[in-house]
């Protein structure tokens, strides 16, 4: 039997083909102006990628931010618990999910069933989320897939203090302009950044094994800055960012 | 079907029935048309409500949203209008011992900027100084601008001290646009176990809450300052008669609307949806202008309740998901989409909960009143909002708590995570907390998400899932 699992978040729309043992088939797409069109384009693309009609898709459960204006869905569910349940197939032994997003960030504990026992969101600060990164990227001209090479070199660091994305960039050009190399701003974004996801931690507690998802994760640089932070070794997904749409054709799954 | 079209199956007695202002006008004024027929004067945002189906219901929408007719009506008529603002219930107990009188809260306006599509009233605030630092309560400066609302009040009587700050500075503006304002102060209640108290310590005569002696005598004193500004404004003697008349219908009201409240919120399907019973619970403290007319409204809502609890009737999803809520949100759909998710309200601390106890009947009415001050959890500390909180979490069996903070209200940002803590600590029980942004005619999407978010949690929570 499969299911489908359609994510589609502020940056990105992500698809998971599942058959109930296994992902048959994944798709990353672009969410840009128009999301909901383009995540059914994705998910008709994902399903001839893989040689199957739709009426061979049990289940299609939508999740993210745009999941209530998707009526290919049968039915929705919060990213909340579909990360959770992406996260404990992937890692049955995980207590807490960091997320980052686009647009968002997410804690969430889970019981020892890997059931959804608390979460906290931020959605109120840019300065904490993907948005961020992607316009530091641009800012100093390093794509977002070097961001992590670029600062695997040295540990030497700076400080962003502004609490505000926007502030935050004019203390960037104050740094580069001033002579701090390329690599120590980074990691000082990257450090401000973890600094900003784990003050979540107050509410909810942050007990090993802590799996990072979301597009974020794939920063190896933020990888390094929150462990650096907690002092634990993050567990990240080979593909981050579909957990929550594999989470999502899980939860199909369940109910197909 | 909509309640447009169920008007004109409305029996012609009950429409007759539905009347205000029956002391100034002959026979009354006429009320019961449709929320539809409101939004077309302006609130718009009604559209995207869903409303309970009985005639109770409509009529204490069409009740709710008379209230501007009724004091347009009573100043043309030469009766005084007067404004109360961020007392929650004190005031008006004195005020309507004034014959020929009316009182509204100014500040009640918070909600109109969520009811209408456009947001004139934050804009017209916005120009005088009072921009988006200040809560919702700044739509009062907007309203004391545009007189859309309200007729120019007599007198505004302002509540400071150990209430929202932000609402002192609304004041202060409101003042120098030229309405004449009393002021008044409530006294903050320290927590028996302070240090700094060495003074006696009482407790309520109804809400059992402790307060430091001297705190009462303050506020009786603040109280006495008001009847005094309020026999200036008016012109007329109050006498204690008026005033035990007066306490006895506001008894009545609360009485009603704690009834109320234990039909509904006691049962686990309840028979009432939330939006109508943030409503009703809201008229304990403002009467909707017109105290007498409060009793037949609430009277047709317990009929109405009893009769469905008789029939196991409920327009509510069967064996809803129990959610205790605490302070009330901007945008009113919320409450609707808490159901939607398969929950119901079971119980609220709308910083209200002291308007449903009873005023005292052994003491002088201004006691009495000062009193009752004593039982607002907003003028105590966090760990007594707390505390309140958990005692109707408690007796209503909620399986979860939310918390909809009110974007840049004062009294709000620090009480969330003291409040969350004691809740799960005490009963072991999840509570979602955010703020509502100011987001007209749709719902915010953060917001959902973490209502269904938890809503979810919630429901794997449950034995049986």
């Amino acid at each position: 039997m499969l299911t489908c699992g359609v994510d589609i978040g502020s940056r990105s729309i992500e698809i998971v083909l599942f058959d109930g043992a296994a992902v048959v088939e994944t798709t990353v797409a672009n969410s840009g102006s128009s999301p909901v069109e383009n995540a059914k384009k994705a998910f008709s693309d994902t399903l001839s990628s893989a040689g199957v009609r739709r009426e061979e898709v049990a289940k299609v459960v939508a999740t993210g931010y745009g999941r209530n204006y998707f009526k290919e869905a049968d039915t929705v569910s919060s990213e909340i618990l579909c990360h959770a349940k992406g996260v404990s197939y992937l890692f049955p032994t995980a207590c807490t999910v960091i997320d980052i997003g686009g647009q968002d960030s997410k804690m969430i504990s889970l019981d020892t069933n890997g059931r959804v026992s608390n979460f906290v969101m931020n959605d109120r600060c840019a300065a904490g989320t993907g948005k961020f990164i992607e316009m530091v990227s641009l800012m100093l001209d390093v794509p977002l897939d070097s961001m992590g090479v670029v600062t695997e070199v040295s540990n030497e660091v700076c400080e962003i203090s502004s609490m505000c994305a926007v502030f935050a960039e004019s203390e960037i050009i104050g740094l580069t302009q001033s002579g701090t190399a390329v690599d120590v701003v980074l990691r000082g974004v990257f450090r401000s950044v973890a600094k900003r996801t784990l003050a979540m931690s107050g509410k909810v507690g942050l007990t090993a094994d802590v799996v990072f998802t979301g597009g974020v994760a794939r920063n190896a640089g933020v990888v390094r800055a929150i462990e650096h932070e907690t002092g634990l070794k993050l567990l990240v997904p080979p593909e981050p960012q579909i957990t929550g749409a594999l989470g999502a054709a899980i939860i199909a799954a369940s109910k197909a | 079907m909509e309640w447009e079209e169920r008007m004109p199956l409305v029996p012609e007695e009950y429409r007759a029935q539905c009347t205000f202002l029956r002391s100034l006008v002959p026979g009354g004024v006429r009320y019961l048309f449709s929320p539809y027929e409101y939004s077309c004067r302006g609130d718009v945002l009604l559209r995207r409500l869903k409303f309970d189906s009985s005639l109770a219901a409509l009529r204490l929408w069409a009740f709710l949203f008379s209230e501007k007719d009724r004091l347009f009506l009573a100043k043309e008529k030469g009766w005084k209008v007067f404004a109360a603002m961020k007392d929650l219930g004190p005031v008006p107990v004195l005020a309507y011992a004034v014959p020929e009188a009316l009182t509204f809260y100014a500040d009640e306006l918070w909600w109109a900027p969520c009811f209408a599509e456009e947001s004139h009233l934050l804009d017209e605030a916005a120009k005088l100084g009072a921009g988006e630092e200040l809560c919702f309560v700044r739509a009062a400066l907007g309203a004391m601008v545009t007189l859309d609302y309200f007729p120019p009040p007599d007198l505004c009587i302002a509540g400071v001290g150990a209430c929202c700050d932000d609402f002192s500075a609304v004041m202060q503006l409101i003042e120098s646009i030229g309405y004449k304002t009393h002021w008044w102060e409530m006294a903050a209640r320290f927590e028996q176990s302070s240090p700094l108290i060495t003074e006696r310590f009482l407790r309520t005569t109804f809400g059992n809450s402790p307060y430091q002696e001297s705190a009462r005598a303050f506020v009786s004193g603040q109280l006495r300052g008001v009847l005094k500004a309020l026999e200036e404004a008016s012109g007329k003697k109050i006498t204690d008669e008026m005033l035990d008349k007066s306490r006895t219908l506001f008894n009545n009201i609360r009485q009603r609307v704690a009834l109320l409240r234990d039909l509904v919120y006691g049962v686990k399907r309840p028979p009432l949806p939330g939006l109508e019973m943030m409503l009703a619970e809201f008229i304990a403290i403002h009467a909707c202008s017109e105290p007498d007319e409060c009793i037949p409204v609430l009277d047709d809502l317990i009929r109405t309740v009893q009769q469905r609890l008789s029939e196991g009737a409920s327009p509510l999803s069967p064996n809803p998901i129990r959610v205790f809520w605490a302070t009330p949100p901007t945008d009113a759909a919320l409450i609707t989409l808490l159901e939607d998710l398969g929950g119901c309200i079971a119980g609220t601390e709308y910083m209200i909960s002291h308007a449903f106890y009873q005023l005292a009947t052994d003491k002088p009415v201004v006691d009495a009143v000062a009193e009752n001050c004593m039982d607002d959890p907003m003028i105590g500390s966090t760990a007594f909002r707390a505390r309140r909180i958990i005692e109707g979490a408690k007796k209503y069996g909620a399986e979860g708590v939310i918390i909809s903070g009110i974007s840049g209200a004062s009294h709000c940002p620090f009480d969330e995570g003291a409040i969350a803590e004691a809740v799960q600590k005490e009963l072991n029980i999840p509570v979602l907390s955010f703020d509502v942004p100011y987001s007209p005619g749709r719902l915010n999407e953060q917001v959902v998400n973490r209502m269904q978010g938890f809503m979810e949690l919630l429901s794997r929570r449950r034995p049986s899932t």
